[in-house]
């Protein structure tokens, strides 16, 4: 086990440094002056050529790319633009709210995702099956921006069951060890606070959720029916066991493996939506934070979300791998 | 110089599918009905100066915000602005967008994934490992990045939304190809001395346009979704060309007063991305000729 995951880790390097080329090519090379950026429209030329010069953006480009480098391994971002803080704080300011909404959709997803393949695929060829495959079909369609604006007007704005956007009431703030309102909220026996952190929640998770619990019902289905084929389901059955020892325990687990590839693949596409939603209900997560700093040509800021979305896909996808290797012994022997 | 026709022909077997291919599609309802729903899409598209009642563009700010009515079947937003109008218009915009996105990514994922998989060795290493760091990115970061380094509007987005698509393609191509290189007919041809371009546009891509028509009526779907998304943010299509994010970012700065505005932009995009999304299964199913509906 150690060993796949020495291998894997291994195997990211080349895909982060990669990553990082990426980046500084895109952000020192592509049109648009960084140095012009910076001074502003109004800068004089003796300005711009001071700022590139303090940036080093007039060394030679593999000068820059070293200098760049050393400064990432060493957690050293940059001062934004915008904020004038240094870019790991406000990244550290903005990623529990993302954190917690990727987790808060991506548990949803997995669970009526996979509970809704399995009824489906239980009971193919059914009603059941149709209406949850139709609304499957649904999901995949809907447009994440779209979903988060009729939940919004449905369940906050006709029925006001939810707050209209944001993390938190106004003046209300949830002290705890982890930065994730719900969680601190939770562990310090706050229950005012978990509880509108709660609530604040709901329709964000819900609206990232939506797209990844079709996705996912559509991989579980689609595994479970293969696996309900096999032999050894027929001898299962064959010799008496229980319909739900059956599917719980010999079809589910083999149905497992490609589920659960989908699920790490998925969490890529979470981030992205993230970025939507955040927008949508206001959240000052990573995403709204991405589109700020677009808009500002905040530089920095945006290399430091780059390099730390793609870091945190890597991981995923690490995570994915090694709970593969759990799953299936014959991965962890290859 | 002629280039060297092998002297044994070898069989197409897609020329050979096509009656039974249509037959599969056609009797999927699915597929059918979304036919005939992208044939409208498109007629939209193409005829919106014809069918739109008011000039999208046209303001009258004295008649801002109006629910439906008989004048403005509707309503209008917040300039006065003859929302079906707009709506009609807005297909015209997703469609091109849309079109430009897979033909852009698919072109150059296909020459990417064919040459990593006809050449193989380093250069089949070095081909898949950009593919790699490119898909280490969630695909909205990439095209936002790429937004960000050229700037808002229109083409930048169908360029940012291209470039994030096209490694599926690149993987896609690679692995087709790569099975079909080690199959018989394709070893027969080389071993009768046919050069590689030939081998290339006689066997391997004929056997490609399958899963790749599959793949891009897929992506058509997620293409309009993606590039509506960027407008929705303000980085996509500007204003006052009319976008069916556009209008649904517009909506929502107006819902407390104007509710009726969230509904039509979003409806379309659901029909038209749930339309390619069922045709795409259709495609996949009539052109696999082992698929067999569960």
């Amino acid at each position: 086990m150690l060993n796949l995951i020495v291998r894997r880790l291994l195997l990211a390097i080349p895909v982060m440094f990669g990553v990082l080329v990426a980046v500084f090519v895109g952000l020192h090379v592509l049109p648009g002056n960084v140095a012009q950026a910076i001074g502003g429209p109004h800068a004089t030329a003796a300005q711009i050529a001071l700022i590139t010069r303090q940036l080093g953006l007039d060394k030679p480009i593999y000068v820059q790319f070293w200098v760049y480098l050393s400064q990432v391994v060493r957690g050293q971002l940059g001062t934004s633009l915008r904020t004038h803080d240094p870019v790991t704080v406000d990244l550290m300011q903005a990623f529990p709210y993302t954190l917690q909404l990727t987790l808060a959709a991506f548990v949803l997803a997995s669970l009526v995702g996979v509970a809704a393949g399995m009824v489906a695929a239980v009971y193919r060829n059914s009603w059941l099956d149709s209406a949850l495959m139709s609304l499957v079909l649904v999901g995949i369609s809907m447009p994440v921006f779209w979903t988060g604006i009729l939940l919004m007007l449905l369940f906050a704005v006709d029925l006001p069951w939810f707050p209209l956007s944001g993390v938190l009431s106004p003046g209300l703030t949830v002290p705890g060890p982890t930065g994730l309102p719900v969680l601190d909220g939770l562990l310090t026996g706050n229950w005012a606070g978990f509880g509108d952190a709660l609530s604040h929640l709901v329709l964000p998770a819900v609206t990232l959720a939506t797209y990844t619990v079709a996705f996912i019902a559509r991989m579980t289905r689609a595994a479970m029916v293969e696996v309900l084929q096999q032999d050894y389901l027929r001898t299962a059955r064959a010799k008496g066991l229980a319909g739900p020892v059956v599917v719980f325990k010999h079809a589910l687990r083999n149905a497992a493996l490609p589920v659960v590839t989908v699920m790490g693949i998925q969490l890529g596409t979470l981030l992205s939506g993230a970025v939507l939603t955040e927008t949508i209900f206001a959240i000052p997560g990573l995403g709204r934070l991405t589109i700020t700093s677009i808009l500002f040509r905040d530089y920095p800021e945006v290399q430091g979300i780059v390099l730390l979305a793609a870091l945190l896909f890597v991981l995923v996808n690490l995570l994915t791998d090694v709970l593969y290797g759990l799953l299936d012994p014959r991965i962890r022997y290859q | 110089m002629v280039e060297p026709e092998p002297a044994v022909e070898v069989s197409e077997p897609v020329a050979a599918e096509r009656p039974r291919f249509w037959r599969h599609l056609l009797r999927n309802r699915g597929a059918a009905a979304s036919l005939g729903l992208l044939a409208v899409f498109v007629l939209v598209a193409a005829g919106a100066q014809w069918i739109a009642p008011y000039n999208p563009n046209a303001q009258n700010l004295l008649a801002a915000l109006q629910p439906p009515s008989a004048l403005h079947l509707l309503g209008t937003d917040e300039y006065g602005r003859d929302v079906l109008s707009r709506l009609l218009f807005g297909a015209r915009t997703a469609l091109l967008a849309a079109v430009a996105v897979v033909a852009v990514s698919m072109v150059a994922g296909a020459v990417w994934g064919l040459a990593s998989a006809y050449y193989g060795g380093w250069v089949d290493t070095l081909l898949m490992r950009v593919v790699d760091v490119f898909m280490a990115f969630p695909f909205l970061l990439l095209a936002l990045m790429i937004v960000a380094a050229l700037g808002s509007g229109v083409v930048q987005a169908v360029i940012a939304v291209a470039i994030s698509y096209m490694p599926v393609y690149a993987r896609l191509v690679r692995g087709v190809a790569l099975g079909l290189k080690e199959l018989d007919f394709v070893q027969a041809a080389r071993s009768l001395g046919a050069p590689g371009g030939w081998i290339m546009r006689r066997h391997l891509v004929p056997n490609l346009v399958g899963p790749i028509i599959v793949q891009a009526t897929l992506n058509m779907g997620t293409a309009i979704i993606d590039i509506s998304g960027l407008s929705f943010l303000g980085m996509g299509v500007q204003p006052p060309q009319s976008d069916w994010g556009a209008m649904l970012a517009d909506a929502q700065t107006y819902i407390l007063q104007a509710e009726w505005l969230v509904l039509a932009p979003g409806l379309a995009i659901l029909l038209v991305v749930l339309a390619f999304n069922l045709f795409g299964d259709g495609l996949r199913d009539a052109l696999d000729p082992r698929v067999e509906r569960h």
